[in-house]
Order: C-alpha cells, then structure tokens, then sequence
C-alpha cells in the first residue's frame, strides 16, 4: 500500500459524513463554496445552521439578486436547524418575504438574529413577538421598530437580565414602554450609551420599589402607580414628566410625602409637567 | 443505593464498566441491551478502545448535567462544559477526532457527534479556500477544470 493511499484511509471520513458536515455546520457561503470541492459534493442539500448572508454585500448585487440568492437558500433548506440569521439589506418592497424567512428561522431553532435595514435608511416595523422565542440568545436589530408585547408578560416575571438584554441590543431604541409587567425591586435602566432613548413610560407595576434611570438623553417620562423613589441624577434632557400617583394603604415603610420631595429635584427643568393632586398635596 | 454498572467491550477486546447513565447517552446502547445483552458485557465491533475511553470520558463529564437538570448538585455551568469541550477536542489529533466522530455517530450520542462535526467544520474547512480544504480532507479533485468552472458559476455569489 502506498504510503499516501495508506495515509488517506487512515485520516478520511466518509463522504455522507464529510457532505453532512460541510453542509450543516460551515455558515451558509462557506457551505456553498464547499461544493467545488468534489464532484461528489456539487449536488450537497442546504441545511446549513447559519444563515449569514452579510457578504453579499462585499459586490455590488441588484435587491432582485439578492432576494434570488436568499429566496433560493430558503426554498431548498431541509436541515432541522437555524441557529443564526444575519440580514444586511434594502428592505424596501421585499418586507414580506424577509418576515417569512424570520419566521422559517424561528421554526428552527433560532438563536441569534441580526438584521440591518440601514441601507434603506427607512425603518421595518417587524410585527413579531421576539419575547416567545425562548431559544433566541443574541437580538441585533437597526432600523427596525418592533412592540414589546408586554400585555404577554402578564404572567411572566420581567427580570434585570430582559431590561438590559433591550438596551445593549438595542443601541437605537427610542422608546420603551412597560406596562402592567411583574417586576420586583429595581428597575434599572442603562441607557448610557444611548443617543435616540428619548421615552420611558412605567405604568401599573406595583411590586417596583425603585426606578433607577441611567439615561442622559431621555425626554419623557411617564408614571402610573404608588409613589416610588426614581434617581433622575444621570437624566440630563428630561422635558416632560407625566406622574399619576396612586395612594397605597399599606403604610409599612412607605412615606409618600418624603419620596415626592425627594424626585421633585427632577422636575425643575421639564416644560410640562403633568400629575395627579396626591403630588400636590404631599408637596 | 447502588447503581447499575454496564459493560462495554471495544473492538480490540478493551472492558470497560461504567455506569448505566453515562452508558445512556448513547441512543444505539439501549438497543443493543434490549436485544441480547442484558446483564452481559456489550461488544462495540465499530469503536477501539482508545476511542472508546474518549467517549467514555466526555459522557461521564456530560452526565453529571443531565443529572442535575442545570441546578442541584451540579457543579458544572453550562459555560465551564463549553470551555471544557474545547479543550477536549483541542488535545485530539485529526485522526482521533476522525474517529471520535464516527464512534459518536455509531454510538448516536447527538451532542457528541454535533461538538466533533463543528469542530472539524470549523478547524478544518471554514474560511479554506477549495484546494486547502481538500488536503486537509484527503479528498481528491474529480473535476475537470469545465465542471469546476460551472460548480463554482452555480454557487457564485458565494465566492465573493
């Protein structure tokens, strides 16, 4: 036996397997490029777990062409899985098919999704709750507008983890708005890095104790609920307050009258400021 | 309580006892416990013992998640299992992670076979251009230079 005959069988695996890895693990360019490799592999099925169609963009491709390459993917995909999905395109006038690929991927498995629309420099309101998608790990999303819905996390408890995860994926979100959630303790929001989080409305959460606002750039801030202590100290832009203010009969530890004074620092600068007479009579 | 122990017995003879939920990850052993071997030692024709200690080794590390369901006594994370398998793959040479794969492919031991097929994948094929993914594969070029041409016309967009 020659001695490259010998080293071949001793280190080759066989071709369903090589097939099966080449078009299941490799990201989906890489997995197509793979196919030149042997006559025996032209042929391969799609069934690769990553969908990063990011370099499509390194030539100059018609949105038609792009739409063919993507759409020709999906159609002859049979693997079981997508764990990722990375969208970087004109969105215009192809809305619908880019929502049934997102949905094909969430069927599958999807762990992370990025999407980038600013080529199109129009935002792509993305009617999906991406809060149901339990195996989704890593959300990436510019010029898109989606709704949380938050009346689905009725019955579910809002955690630190799920209000950070929204502002560090989220570098260009405008407004957040949480109502009626189960959350306890602080509400932290770090929106430091932040140039466009101009709202935050807060209604209806009565197990909150404190709301802690890391935000320079916010605007308007709306309030419905038992008086609470919110450290404004790193909100540098705030213009609008709305405070509906709840009484609570439970007395335990709770001097509404001090936690007023106390937020009224806040409120100095706002031009509109609108609240309920227990404001007015605890001042 | 005691628990219960299975043999194996590799293709060139080796014995090994473990216990039956490290020998469970296994889809392909219940089978084979179910056929005719209850209570006896199970011969494994496809897997040497060198290999098979391996995925003797990676179900044994495995095990103790299952078993604890992400909390209780499990000492294991998640992330201390990743960085794990990473170095468990990372000390193999190419003929053993070959291998590895093909026995957790026999075995039907699915995270075993993702973690092996991934690894290769990315070690040896991704960001290759055709030619180095062929002999670090030792897989011989078939085409003519017509039919590579239209092989790599048909996948276009993905070569550049």
């Amino acid at each position: 036996m020659s001695e490259s005959l010998h080293k071949r069988m001793k280190f080759s695996l066989p071709d369903d397997v090589l097939e099966l890895i080449m078009s299941t693990f490799l990201p989906i360019q890489n997995a197509l490029r793979c196919r030149q490799v042997s006559s025996r592999f032209r042929k391969a099925k799609i069934r690769s777990r990553y969908l990063d169609f990011s370099g499509i963009n390194s030539v100059k491709r018609s949105q038609l062409k792009v739409v063919d390459i993507i759409d020709e993917v999906f159609k002859n995909h049979i693997g079981l899985e997508i764990n990722q999905l990375v969208l970087i395109l004109n969105h215009i006038g192809i809305e619908d098919k880019i929502l049934m690929w997102i949905k094909k991927c969430i069927d599958k498995n999807l762990k992370e999704l990025v999407l980038d629309f600013s080529k199109s420099k129009k935002v792509l309101e993305i009617p999906i709750n991406f809060w149901a998608i339990e195996t989704l790990t890593v959300l990436k999303l510019k010029w898109c507008k989606f709704e949380i819905p938050i009346n689905s996390l009725l019955k579910t408890k809002v955690t630190k983890e799920m209000i950070d995860a929204i502002f560090s994926n989220c570098i260009h979100l405008e407004m957040l708005e949480l109502i009626k959630c189960s959350m306890y303790g602080i509400l932290n929001i770090n929106a430091q890095n932040h140039k466009k989080f101009k709202s935050l409305v807060v209604y209806s959460m009565p197990d909150l104790l404190t709301i802690d606002l890391d935000a320079p750039t916010l605007e308007c801030y709306q309030y419905d609920g038992y008086v609470r202590i919110v450290d404004f100290s790193r909100v540098n832009a705030l213009k609008e307050a709305k405070l509906h203010y709840n009484r609570s009969y439970d007395w335990h530890n709770y001097n509404p009258s001090a936690m007023v004074i106390a937020n009224m620092g806040a409120y100095v600068g706002v031009h509109v400021l609108a609240t309920t007479n227990i404001f007015l009579e605890e001042d | 309580m005691s628990k219960k122990n299975i043999v194996l017995k590799s293709s060139n003879g080796i014995i090994f006892e473990v216990e039956e939920a490290v020998a469970l990850q296994s889809e392909t052993i219940p089978y084979m416990i179910e056929d005719d071997c209850a209570n006896d030692t199970i011969p494994l024709a496809n897997v040497t013992g060198d290999i098979l200690a391996l995925v003797i080794e990676y179900c044994k590390k495995h095990v103790v998640v299952a078993d604890g369901d992400g909390g209780g006594s499990s000492s294991s994370s998640q992330e201390d299992l990743k960085n794990w398998d990473a170095q468990f793959m990372n000390d193999l040479d190419q003929s053993k992670i070959f291998n590895l794969l093909l026995a957790a492919d026999f075995l039907n031991i699915k995270t075993l076979f993702d973690l092996t097929c991934q690894f290769v994948a990315d070690t040896m094929i991704k960001g290759k251009s055709v030619e180095e993914v062929r002999r670090t594969l030792n897989i011989e070029k078939d085409y003519t230079s017509e039919e590579e041409a239209k092989a790599r016309q048909e996948n276009e967009w993905a070569f550049k």
